[in-house]
């Protein structure tokens, strides 16, 4: 029983004046508060005033969050996350040291970058990993160490060696030890590079101008590129490290990974469009797709006579005589080994490389390539009735199973920005590649499974994509490329708007398991 | 043999009795029983409670006499685990009339509580505040608390760049 006695009357009224009540508590009490907040929560509360803000800032937030998102992870646990594919794991040469103290803050808010991009500076791919790991260095309450890393994966052409590596390519915070958790700032730590978000999926990745020789490689290649990210949303659909690509394969790292990539509680960008990341090896490099130009974008070429070479990236769809329609992604690349045994002196090329293939030409095999030069910088377009400007190139031909592939000439005609024809010499056959656009491809992100191919009307290819092949036959002018052959001259104009039935499966059909001496690509069955 | 209420004197200098049960779900009052056994039962100050809130507390601490003892074996086994994400949902309907009060008393109790250290009702109202602050724009919780705004407009900029901002914030 509670018995209260009144012996007074007194009121303390503190709160009559409008004053700060949550400043009111003590720390411990307010850490208690923000600790069941969310991450957007405590960035609107860090909005309100100075004293929350500096509070909001502090570690003592910060850690629990980031303990949270299973950001902890020593060295070893880093590694042992690494692809299990062997020879990737040989080739880490990761650098123990590459260790730094970051607040905790900046190391989660930093954590959006975390996952596999696929980089892309218009000349040639590749795939970075970004990490971020933190770890107790002696003592877990005395000196918490963070750190950004960023791998590049990469590829070499000679498959039959150990060819992956997995090497940091810079880093951009420093140590800062001792245990008062000072606040760092990411942008205080002059990095070496930057990330910069751009969506949920891409990010920029700038250079330092002044960094140092370990950056030097990417530093030519590029001062400002697009990455691209793989799409996480059909990753997530399988919690097993997900195959991707061609029968050389790239690991992904499973979904707890790559959904750090995009947190899409934290980003609230609406530019989310269906990433294409398609990495495959032409010639046993790893090649991610970039994202598809929309119409809009491909306007500005309206009417114009020429165009960047490096404005033609995109996939082109065209067809390839009996094999019926084929695919392609055309990108400027430096040229293989195998590739400039016919072009011993150019730097550049135009490359298109199989994203479906055949009996002859597997997927992710070249199909042709076109030399550049300083002067072919600029493509100019031919057009029908007046002048021609072909660019010289060679294509690559093969009896079934692509066992002993030969170069052949042939010439490459721009019409516009979003066609381009191809004269065979050998072959005495022309065709017609038409670009697909963003819109053409935005369906197929959301489609997961496979169309079952129905002949004559779909054609299914190794890499599981199938298309509807209701195309209008319009024969192009011919007299401008005496073609003598009647079954190959034909030159399918195919519709601008082509309808996908399926998808660009992220997760790769069942890829027989190779040797890496065999040959490649032809044997790819579709597991679906 | 102790006695069977315990008399405490407020803020407000008034005394008033409680039961040993409910002051010992206080780990303040109970540590100070600890230490004073034997010795005359003197009421036992509480300076920085007023009767009001304590009144307050007194009815939680009715309401819940029966809950189990918090598990401390727990914490301490899972020492790593301690800053994992809790839940802030209330699910005693008790419990939600109970904090279906003015702020102003809602922080009281919530400092009381932390006093005292009654772990459960301390709790629960943090976990009422952190309900109070989700989902609301800077403004709206400077308004709902009365915070001064004391950020210049380029401060805001500043944190909105460094949080990589949210759209809704305002």
């Amino acid at each position: 029983m509670v018995v209260i006695t009144y012996t007074s009357i007194s009121r303390i009224d503190r709160f009559k004046t409008k004053t700060l009540m949550l400043l009111d508590f003590s720390l411990e009490v307010l850490l208690e508060i923000v600790r069941l907040l969310s991450f957007k929560d405590v960035c609107r509360l860090s909005q309100t005033c100075r004293a929350l803000r500096s509070f909001c800032l502090s570690d003592d937030i910060w850690r629990p969050l980031c303990e949270e998102k299973a950001a902890f992870l020593s060295y070893s646990d880093f590694i042992s996350q690494l692809p299990k594919d062997e020879r990737v794991s040989k080739m880490i040469t990761l650098n123990a040291n590459h260790w730094y103290y970051l607040s905790f803050r900046s190391f989660f808010a930093n954590q959006r970058y975390r996952g596999i991009w696929s980089y892309d500076d218009g000349c040639s791919g590749l795939q970075v990993f970004v990490n971020h790991t933190f770890y107790a260095k002696t003592d877990p309450d005395l000196c918490w160490v963070c750190s950004t890393q960023f791998y590049e994966i990469s590829a070499t052409n000679d498959l039959a060696m150990s060819n992956s590596s997995l090497m940091p390519v810079g880093e951009n915070v420093r140590e800062a030890t001792g245990s008062n958790h000072e606040v760092l700032f990411w942008e205080n730590l002059r990095p070496k590079f930057n990330l910069i978000l751009r969506s949920q999926r891409t990010c920029s990745v700038k250079f330092e101008p002044d960094a140092n020789d370990s950056c030097h490689y990417h530093l030519r290649a590029c001062e400002e590129g697009c990455v691209l990210a793989p799409d996480v949303s059909d990753l997530s659909m399988s919690s097993a490290p997900v195959e991707m690509g061609s029968p050389y394969g790239c690991r992904l790292f499973p979904t707890e990974e790559a959904e750090f990539a995009v947190d899409k509680t934290f980003y609230m960008d609406e530019d989310c469009f269906p990433t294409f990341t398609i990495p495959f090896r032409p010639n046993g490099k790893l090649v991610p797709i970039r994202k598809p130009p929309t119409r809009n974008e491909m306007k500005k070429y309206e009417g114009k006579r020429e165009i960047r070479v490096k404005d033609l990236t995109g996939i082109f769809v065209g067809d390839y005589g009996s094999h019926g329609v084929e695919f392609l992604y055309v990108y400027v690349a430096y040229p293989s080994s195998s590739e400039s045994t016919v072009t011993p002196s150019t730097d550049h090329i135009l490359r298109a490389v199989k994203l479906t293939g055949d009996e002859n030409v597997p997927k992710g095999e070249t199909s042709f390539f076109v030399e550049l030069t300083e002067e072919t910088a600029n493509v100019r377009f031919s057009n029908w009735t007046g002048e021609v400007h072909p660019l010289r190139g060679y294509g690559q031909l093969s009896d079934t199973g692509f066992e002993e592939p030969w170069w052949s000439s042939l010439d490459v005609f721009f019409s516009s920005p979003d066609e381009f024809i191809v004269t065979w010499w050998e072959l005495s056959a022309a065709c017609v590649f038409k670009r697909l656009y963003l819109e053409d491809l935005e369906d197929v992100a959301r489609e997961t499974r496979l169309k079952e191919s129905t002949p004559g009307l779909y054609t299914t290819s190794p890499c599981g994509l199938s298309v509807e092949t209701k195309l209008s036959v319009d024969l192009l002018p011919q007299a401008r490329f005496h073609l003598s052959s009647p079954i190959t001259s034909i030159i399918y104009s195919l519709p601008s708007k082509i309808k996908i039935k399926s998808s660009f499966d992220l997760r790769c059909p069942e890829v027989v398991d190779r040797n890496l001496d065999e040959s490649a690509g032809h044997t790819v069955q579709n597991g679906k | 043999m102790a006695s069977e209420s315990i008399s405490v004197t407020t803020s407000d200098d008034q005394t008033i009795q409680l039961s040993r049960k409910h002051a010992q779900m206080s780990q303040t009052i109970n540590s100070m029983l600890e230490d004073s056994v034997g010795a005359d039962q003197e009421a036992i100050p509480l300076p920085n409670v007023s009767s009001e809130v304590l009144k307050k507390v007194i009815d939680w601490c009715t309401h819940h006499e029966n809950d189990p003892a918090p598990v401390e074996k727990v914490k301490k086994l899972n020492k790593k685990r301690e800053y994992k994400a809790k839940n802030s949902t209330i699910s005693d309907e008790w419990d939600k009339n109970f904090v279906n009060a003015e702020l102003r008393v809602i922080v009281d109790i919530l400092l009381a509580a932390n006093y005292l250290d009654v772990k459960g009702l301390f709790e629960l109202m943090c976990k009422h505040i952190a309900n109070e602050l989700k989902g609301k724009t800077p403004d709206q919780i400077r308004e709902r608390f009365g915070i001064q705004d004391d950020l210049t407009e380029e401060d805001k900029a500043a944190m909105r760049k460094a949080w990589g901002a949210t759209k809704n914030d305002s």
